[in-house]
C-alpha cells in the first residue's frame, strides 16, 4: 500500500507529558453515520454498508467492517424532541449491525428524524 | 481514474478510510424492500454512498461469504468475540461490481438470510428491489407499508 507510515508507540509533548498511541487507536470512533430518515438519505458515514429503515422513527446501521464483539458503545442524537435505543431484550445489536435508534416528537410519538447522528466506539474484528 | 492499491492483507477499516479519502460517494437510487416478519411493516435497506463507491471501485471489499462465516461464529452459544476477523482483511478483495451486482451483494450481506434465500417461494415476494421514487411519496403511513400482494413472483421487472 503506497501510503506514508509513521510507527510510534508513544507521542511525547515537550513539556506536557506523553501519550501511548494505543489511546488513539482504541479511542477513535470506528463507525459513524448521519441519516436523514425523513428523506431516506445517508448524509455522511464511515464504516457503514447500509442503513435499515425499520419503521417510523426506527433505523440502524449495518457495518462494513464488523466489530469484535457487541460490547461497543454508541452515543447518539437526533433532530427530534427526544430519542432512545430500542428497548429489546436481548438488545438487538450485534457485531455486524448497530443498535436501533428510536426518535420521538414532543407528543411522544415516533417520528422520522431529519438527522439521526450516531458514533460507535469499540474494537473491530 | 483512481487506482486501488493492493489491499489484500490490509485491515478492512484502513481500506474504508482510504476509500473515503480518495473516492466520491455514490448515492444509489436503488432501495431494497423486505419483510422479515408478517407482524411488522416492510423494512427498507438504504445503500451507504461510501460503501457503494467501494463496490463500484473494486479491490476493497471482501467476498460476501466472509460475512456469513463471521455470522456463523457469532451465532454459536459460546461466542465471546470474533477470532476469525482476519478473514475480512486477508481474503482477496472482490473485483469492481456494477451497481446492480453491488445491490445483490448488499442483500446477501445485510438482509436476513431467511428473507433472501427464498424470497419468491411464497404466495407473494418477501423482498423487492426498487428505485427510491417507487416508494410511497409520503411517509405518513410508513408503519403500514407492506409489499403488494399483487406483485408477480414469476415475471421479472426490466
Amino acid at each position: 500500500m503506497a501510503l506514508g507510515k509513521i510507527k510510534a508507540d508513544t507521542l511525547e509533548h515537550s513539556t506536557a507529558g506523553s501519550l501511548d498511541t494505543q489511546y488513539v487507536v482504541k479511542g477513535s470512533a470506528k463507525c459513524w453515520y448521519s441519516y436523514n430518515q425523513d428523506d431516506d438519505v445517508v448524509n455522511g458515514s464511515l464504516n457503514a454498508s447500509s442503513i435499515t429503515d425499520e419503521a417510523t422513527g426506527h433505523n440502524f446501521a449495518n457495518f462494513a467492517s464488523n466489530f469484535s464483539n457487541a460490547g461497543y458503545s454508541s452515543p447518539m442524537k437526533t433532530t427530534e424532541y427526544r430519542e432512545r435505543f430500542e428497548a429489546n431484550t436481548p438488545v438487538d445489536k450485534s457485531t455486524s449491525r448497530g443498535i436501533t435508534c428510536e426518535a420521538f416528537n414532543s407528543s411522544g410519538s415516533l417520528t422520522d428524524p431529519q438527522a439521526c447522528d450516531m458514533i460507535i466506539m469499540g474494537d473491530l474484528a | 481514474m483512481t487506482v486501488t492499491p493492493q489491499f489484500k492483507g490490509t485491515h478492512l477499516f484502513d481500506r474504508l478510510c482510504w476509500a473515503k479519502e480518495n473516492l466520491d460517494g455514490v448515492q444509489s437510487d436503488y432501495r431494497v424492500v423486505y419483510e422479515d416478519s408478517v407482524d411488522e411493516c416492510a423494512k427498507i435497506l438504504v445503500p451507504d454512498p461510501n460503501w457503494m463507491a467501494c463496490a463500484l471501485q473494486g479491490g476493497i471489499l471482501p467476498p460476501v461469504q466472509v460475512y456469513w462465516e463471521l455470522a456463523k461464529d457469532e451465532a454459536k452459544p459460546d461466542f465471546v468475540k470474533h477470532t476469525r476477523g482476519h478473514l475480512l482483511h486477508n481474503t482477496k478483495p472482490v473485483e469492481a461490481m456494477t451497481e446492480e451486482q453491488a445491490i445483490e451483494y448488499l442483500i446477501m450481506k445485510d438482509c436476513p438470510q431467511h428473507v433472501w434465500r427464498d424470497y419468491d417461494s411464497g404466495n407473494k415476494p418477501k423482498m423487492v428491489i426498487c428505485r427510491k421514487e417507487q416508494l410511497p411519496t409520503t411517509r405518513e403511513w410508513r408503519n403500514a407499508w407492506k409489499i403488494s400482494e399483487e406483485l408477480s413472483v414469476t415475471e421479472k421487472a426490466a
